[in-house]
């Protein structure tokens, strides 16, 4: 398996992740390593279907949803909030972009 | 000794530790307060004004939650995790918060964005990783228990570089509410000590089924262990994939001491098989990577932590403040997860680790099923190693991990032990059981321990 610089382009726009061009070669080639690493496990016959997890011993909650109580208000760790709402800025779709 | 002179003691002895680089937060008056704090609501539980510094990615109220990561730098968290409830209640005291691998990331707390750890016994070494502050912090006396997590390991690698006892319990043991996610099928808050005793009362404490972690399950709680005359009536297994031709022959003659010892008291050893050992750390750098692209994605700049690309549209914002709040290996991980979950791939890589995985698993249950009731083996390949030898090469690092990735991805119970020291390094005894028999895994650490001579050369 080879990952070219425009394959890492591509899963990094996946990924939501700026990566400066100069280290684009460097990631390409650890990826292309790690990758071909793990890639060992296709040598395993398929077949066995993933354990669902043990439903026995699993406590589930009332479905309800209650707010956990805060020691300090949004406010005081999101970037930018006002008016009890997180504030981002526009999608560039919203400009016509 | 009162909880104040207690506080008023681990501060000095943090002072005097500073050049380990081990603590990311820690400050007098949050000290002092937590004493007072302490003195109110558990200075007669069971952990009586003990100290316990805590790996910097359980969160906090009262100190700084980094993950030594620049995305969150300077972020405190608005809730307490359930862990650090528990230890208070129990009459803990949190003593700091410890540098790790960036979001726990590593097997050297070499990939901290505040600098790495150094060894307690060699600063040229690493302490192992991720949870490398809490392991150097028990090691160097500051505090006599920690809390690290583990998703792969992160207790148990560092435990045996730094000669201390590490404990991870069985998925589902203790809760993850608080605990910042990176694998959460994998995640487990676990327990360093300078003894057994000291790490399974800790764990004692913060164990139980938590209502706001639904993998939290109910169970007996933990018993603090009380040393057995002897071993007869346990069959031990010796896992030959645990055994290499090329084994750090220090480790090799530690191990060969401990399993001599066990037999010496009476226990029963004999070899078994665990045929998909080869598998485990190639099925782990596919299911964490996988699980952290998905639990990372929070992490971009809008409701919390550090945002960039100021004046840009919000893809470019969360593209920036990824882009430089993320450390390289991060990076890299997000990146291997978003490629081994993408349409095409998804089959060839993250189906198959699931179902390496189940077998993993079976492999465990197989052995247990013969009648052992735990296994030995090396907790690490080689002693801890020197900074910078594995940094090139992502793999070679993960290669550290050898040991302890099966284990969490069966999510059993597992120890590691000190078992002595070669050229002047320690070396651990890993100690498996079956999910949920902590109290047999930490039984027998405690009867080996005062025989085990832990600070004596093997070889």
């Amino acid at each position: 398996m080879t990952i070219s610089p425009d394959d890492l382009v591509r899963i990094a726009r996946l990924a939501e992740l700026d990566i400066a061009e100069a280290d684009l070669r460097r990631l390409a080639g650890e990826l292309e390593g790690i990758v071909s690493y793990v890639g060992q496990l296709t040598s395993l016959a398929s077949a066995d279907p993933p354990a669902a997890g043990d439903p026995v011993g699993v406590v589930l909650r009332e479905d309800r949803v209650d707010p956990i109580p805060l020691d300090r208000a949004p406010a005081d760790f999101a970037p930018e909030f006002q008016d009890r709402f997180f504030l981002v800025p526009r999608l560039p779709a919203m400009d016509g972009g | 000794m009162t909880i104040a002179a207690e506080a008023l003691a681990v501060a000095e002895r943090l002072e005097r530790s500073a050049s380990l680089n081990a603590v990311l937060a820690w400050s007098r008056p949050a000290l002092e307060a937590e004493a007072l704090r302490v003195s109110r609501i558990g200075s007669d539980g069971p952990l009586a004004g003990m100290p316990v510094a805590i790996k910097d990615n359980i969160v906090t109220t009262d100190l700084p939650t980094t993950c030594a990561s620049r995305i969150l730098e300077g972020y405190r968290s608005p809730y307490d995790a359930t862990v650090i409830e528990r230890l208070r209640l129990a009459g803990g005291l949190v003593a700091c918060k410890t540098n790790l691998d960036e979001f726990a990331m590593g097997s050297s707390t070499e990939h901290s964005a505040f600098g790495r750890v150094r060894h307690p016994l060699d600063p040229d070494r690493v302490p192992g990783g991720s949870s490398g502050g809490s392991a150097a912090l028990v090691a160097a006396g500051v505090v006599p228990a920690a809390l690290g997590s583990e998703t792969g390991g992160s207790v148990r690698q560092p435990a045996a570089f730094c000669g201390v006892v590490g404990v991870k319990p069985s998925y589902g043991r203790v809760s993850r509410f608080g605990l910042v996610a990176f694998g959460s099928s994998l995640d487990c808050v676990s327990v360093f000590g300078r003894t057994v005793s000291d790490a399974a009362r800790v764990l004692a404490a913060i164990a139980g089924h938590d209502p706001r972690d639904a993998t939290s399950r109910p169970a007996p709680p933990v018993q603090v262990p009380v040393p057995r005359a002897d071993l007869r009536g346990l069959t031990f297994g010796l896992p030959t994939e645990y055994f290499p031709p090329d084994l750090d022959p220090g480790v090799r003659a530690g191990v060969d001491r401990a399993v001599a010892l066990v037999q010496a008291l009476g226990g029963t050893v004999r070899p078994v098989s665990l045929p998909h050992t080869r598998y485990a750390v190639p099925t782990y750098y596919v299911l964490a990577p996988a699980e952290a692209a998905a639990n990372l994605a929070r992490y971009d700049g809008v409701r919390y932590g550090v945002r960039r690309g100021a004046g840009l549209d919000l893809r470019s914002v969360y593209r920036a403040t990824r882009g430089q709040g993320f450390g390289r290996e991060v990076q890299r991980r997000i990146l291997v997860g978003t490629y081994v979950l993408s349409a095409g791939y998804y089959d060839a890589y993250y189906a198959k680790a699931q179902a390496a995985r189940v077998r993993i698993t079976a492999d465990f249950e197989a052995a247990f099923l013969t009648g052992v009731d735990a296994l030995l083996t090396p907790t690490t390949p080689t002693p801890a190693f020197r900074a910078g030898a594995k940094m090139a090469d992502p793999v070679q690092m993960y290669l550290a991990d050898i040991f302890v990735s099966a284990v969490s991805l069966a999510g059993l119970p597992a120890l590691s032990l000190p078992a002595g020291r070669s050229e002047g390094l320690p070396i651990g005894l890993q100690i498996i059981a079956p999910s949920f028999e902590e109290d047999r895994m930490l039984s027998i650490a405690a009867t080996l321990e005062p025989h085990l001579s832990a600070t004596a050369e093997v070889r």
